[in-house]
């Protein structure tokens, strides 16, 4: 064997073959940004045969997600037999995925959507769902609360039916605050109670280096918008005008920070990459007992079940005023969709107290509608066994913050990913990066 | 003679004749045809695959260049305003493209020389040199997120075994991911870690270096060194350009490595922002399709124009066997 390669081809047959793959190349990698991609459709996911109308529906998550949104059209089928339901999981990059059909002219029929709901509604790709409602003789806002209703509403147009939607708590491992002698957080505590008790949290070792911190957040936006609402802050005014570098913020963010940089009670991305970890992930660590305080959303409440920790969720601490962060998702009807009328009559049902029932007793989230989340089927479910304080979703309801969903939201969120950078890292001042993060903001706006 | 005497022609020796003639053309020619329609059936495939996946797209993405198309309403035409705010007004555009060249100025020639000297070590017959080309292969099977991950660990600024080595020679290792100056040098050092398939290919080609002209050589009393620089080398140059431009497009597309590493963030504050992830968040995360359009057509340029460079600059140092050199 000592042929080498392209032994027998000319040179130049051979350079233009090379000069043809290296094309080839390069355009396949521009096609893949264009190309659009099948969601992964399930085997067995259809709510059964046609009969009048067939809808399709898309949804993110995983099975359990699936398998919950099939119980509940299950119980859709019996109230509405004529519509059937094509249910399709996308598991990975949901919102690629759902653009890339709405693009394609093959919108769903349903979309559950939730942050990215008015890059849709501004562009006229969602109906307005009052009208329906109130064909069907319900009232949005004493069904969800104003607080949804605001969270997926411009102008008086309601763009999506809420149906989960939890606020967020603060998760703790009992057996570290028993060690350090704190008591359990609740709704009560101010700024400094908390920071005082994630400084005696702060455990270091022998070499002084943090071996266990009192809490952990990082760049997300229910962390650090939070600060900024508690102080009176906000991100955009009345009016839609940027107020991110304000006196308020920039206090709450300098709060933050000391706790980060000053108390060393906050993970800091330094401490994040040690763990081999992001600005922000705090989950591992918590699970390894590793850290007494975290804040997030429901979905942790399973994934702790069997964790082997000690641990239990309070509503979150409040600051000038009260604030807390929800994670919602809400149910939209297609703009586009042939079968619009049918679609928001089963949105109505699926986010009726009965349609929202399997939410609750599978143990998969807080259901939006306020008699569901009432019901004892959510307050005191058969899966609850360690007896966790579920009445800490439903207590700080009244205190959500809408935050600014608008159509540029993920640009702003990029806005203070970029600009807070190197502030957590303390190479440069809260003002200089607020400062920054303005100029983005601003010029999103314009 | 012109096409209406022809017809008049055939009209007048009447329909048998011309059919006549033309059977006789097809038995003539039936190999020839034969051979043409199975090329084309053979070749179909690709040809469909070429117009579907690759010339319709990119038809249709220079079109939405000159739109606002949000991938949502209807394009509106805007002529090249997309192409004057690239270079006129995003502040982003030239640092991506500046980020882009060093990483591709310092990867690929990088990975040439790395993969050449490990494939010139794995050549050779040794004990254990089918457990080594193996090894060597592994880091191009494992999933990059998974690379990541254990990346993230390497690359760890107080904890890792990176800075750890570092240390024993006093050296401060930095905070890689998390330092403007050091984020683009960790993904390269990702990017040189998955050297393996470039490897595999020297190898191969090393090996079919006929070993007469070693024999030869060595005779005439050349050094090992000497063999490698002016019998290797030379001879397996075709292989080393396929890799060069191959490496140099995929350097210049540079997506994954800096997307699992910076978790999407391009970060810090859009240190490591490379021209493909830009052209990713602006079409899927702003919405905006008809700039990421632009952009795409503009990398494209640019990768055109690199390309073209290097195949120009294979004439004076690539060796074809066949080639006789005047």
């Amino acid at each position: 064997m000592h042929d080498i390669a392209y032994r027998g081809a000319s040179p130049r047959a051979v350079r233009a073959s090379i000069a043809a793959l290296a094309a080839a190349l390069a355009l396949t990698g521009l096609a893949s940004c264009s190309a659009s991609e099948q969601p992964d459709t399930p085997d067995g996911s259809g709510a059964g045969q046609a009969e009048n109308t067939t809808l399709t529906m898309t949804i993110w998550g995983s099975d359990i997600d699936q398998k919950v949104m099939e119980e509940r059209l299950a119980l859709a089928k019996e109230a509405l037999p004529d519509i059937a339901v094509n249910l399709q999981l996308i598991a990975n990059d949901y919102d690629t995925k759902v653009q890339t059909m709405f693009a394609g002219g093959q919108a769903p029929d349903i979309m559950m959507t939730a942050e990215s709901v008015n890059v849709y509604s501004s562009k006229g790709q969602l109906e307005d769902l009052n009208p329906y409602f109130a064909a069907e003789g319900v009232d949005p806002v004493s069904s969800f609360g104003q607080g949804s209703v605001n969270t997926y509403s411009t102008d008086g147009k309601l763009w999506g039916a809420p149906d989960r939607s939890g606020a967020a708590v603060v998760y703790y491992n009992k057996d570290l605050f028993d060690a350090a002698g704190v008591a359990y957080p609740s709704a009560d505590w101010d700024w400094d109670a908390f920071r005082d008790a994630a400084k005696k949290l702060t455990l270091t070792d022998d070499n002084g280096n943090v071996s266990q911190w009192g809490y952990g957040a990082g760049d997300w936006w229910p962390w650090y918008m939070t600060w900024f609402y508690q102080n009176g802050g906000t991100v955009l005014d009345g009016q839609g005008k940027p107020q991110v570098n304000s006196a308020e913020n920039v206090e709450a963010l300098q709060f933050y920070n000391d706790m980060v940089l000053i108390d060393k009670s906050a993970l800091s991305p330094l401490d994040y990459a040690d763990q081999g970890l992001d600005n922000g992930s705090p989950d591992p660590l918590f699970v390894q007992g590793k850290l007494a305080m975290e804040v997030t959303g429901f979905w942790n409440v399973s994934s702790l079940k069997d964790a082997g920790l000690d641990w239990d969720i309070a509503p979150l601490w409040h600051g000038k005023e009260s604030a807390v962060p929800a994670f919602s998702s809400a149910l939209a009807v297609a703009a586009s969709s042939k079968n619009k009328e049918a679609a928001a009559k089963l949105l109505v049902f699926l986010t009726s107290a009965a349609g929202q029932k399997p939410i609750a007793t599978s143990g998969l989230d807080v259901p939006a509608n306020l008699a569901a989340v009432a019901d004892p089927s959510f307050q005191q479910p058969s899966w609850n066994t360690s007896d966790v304080d579920l009445s800490a979703f439903t207590a700080s309801a009244s205190d959500v913050y809408a935050p600014p969903f608008v159509p540029q939201w993920n640009e702003i969120q990029k806005a203070f990913t970029d600009g807070l950078a190197d502030v957590y890292t303390g190479k440069q001042s809260v003002k200089a990066g607020l400062d920054k993060v303005q100029a983005t903001v601003e010029g999103l706006l314009k | 003679m012109n096409t209406a005497a022809a017809a008049r022609e055939r009209a007048a020796k009447g329909p048998f004749e011309a059919a006549k003639r033309r059977r006789f053309a097809w038995l003539s020619s039936r190999l020839g045809r034969r051979e043409t329609l199975l090329f084309y059936a053979f070749i179909s495939p690709w040809i469909i695959g070429f117009v579907v996946f690759t010339a319709i797209p990119m038809i249709s993405s220079a079109y939405l260049s000159l739109t606002d198309w949000d991938s949502f309403q209807t394009p509106n035409f805007v002529g090249l305003a997309n192409y004057v705010k690239i270079f006129s007004q995003d502040p982003l555009f030239w640092p991506a493209l500046g980020h882009t060249l060093y990483f591709a100025a310092i990867s690929v020639p990088l990975s040439l020389l790395i993969a050449l000297f490990l494939a010139n070590l794995l050549a050779k017959p040794f004990r254990g040199a089918k457990f080594f080309r193996t090894v060597i292969y592994i880091p191009a099977l494992v999933p990059l997120v998974a690379a990541a991950m254990i990346f993230r660990w390497l690359l760890a600024p107080r904890s890792g075994p990176i800075n750890g080595f570092l240390a024993l020679f006093g050296v401060e290792g930095p905070a890689w991911l998390l330092d403007a100056n050091w984020i683009i040098p960790a993904v390269i050092l990702l990017a040189l870690w998955q050297v393996g398939a470039g490897t595999i290919l020297l190898i191969a080609a090393l090996q079919g270096v006929p070993p007469e002209m070693y024999e030869a050589a060595e005779l005439d009393g050349a050094s090992r060194t000497r063999q490698f620089w002016n019998i290797s080398v030379p001879l397996v140059t075709p292989i080393l350009f396929f890799n060069l431009i191959t490496g140099m497009i995929s350097g210049f597309q540079v997506f994954s490595q800096v997307y699992v590493l910076t978790n999407g963030t391009s970060g810090p504050d859009n240190a490591s922002l490379m021209l493909v992830p830009y052209v990713y968040d602006n079409a899927f995360r702003y919405y905006d399709m008809g700039y990421a359009s632009a952009l795409a057509w503009v990398l494209f340029a640019i990768v055109m124009v690199f390309t073209a460079i290097v195949i120009r600059s294979s004439n004076a140092w690539v060796f074809y066997e066949t080639e006789v050199r005047s």
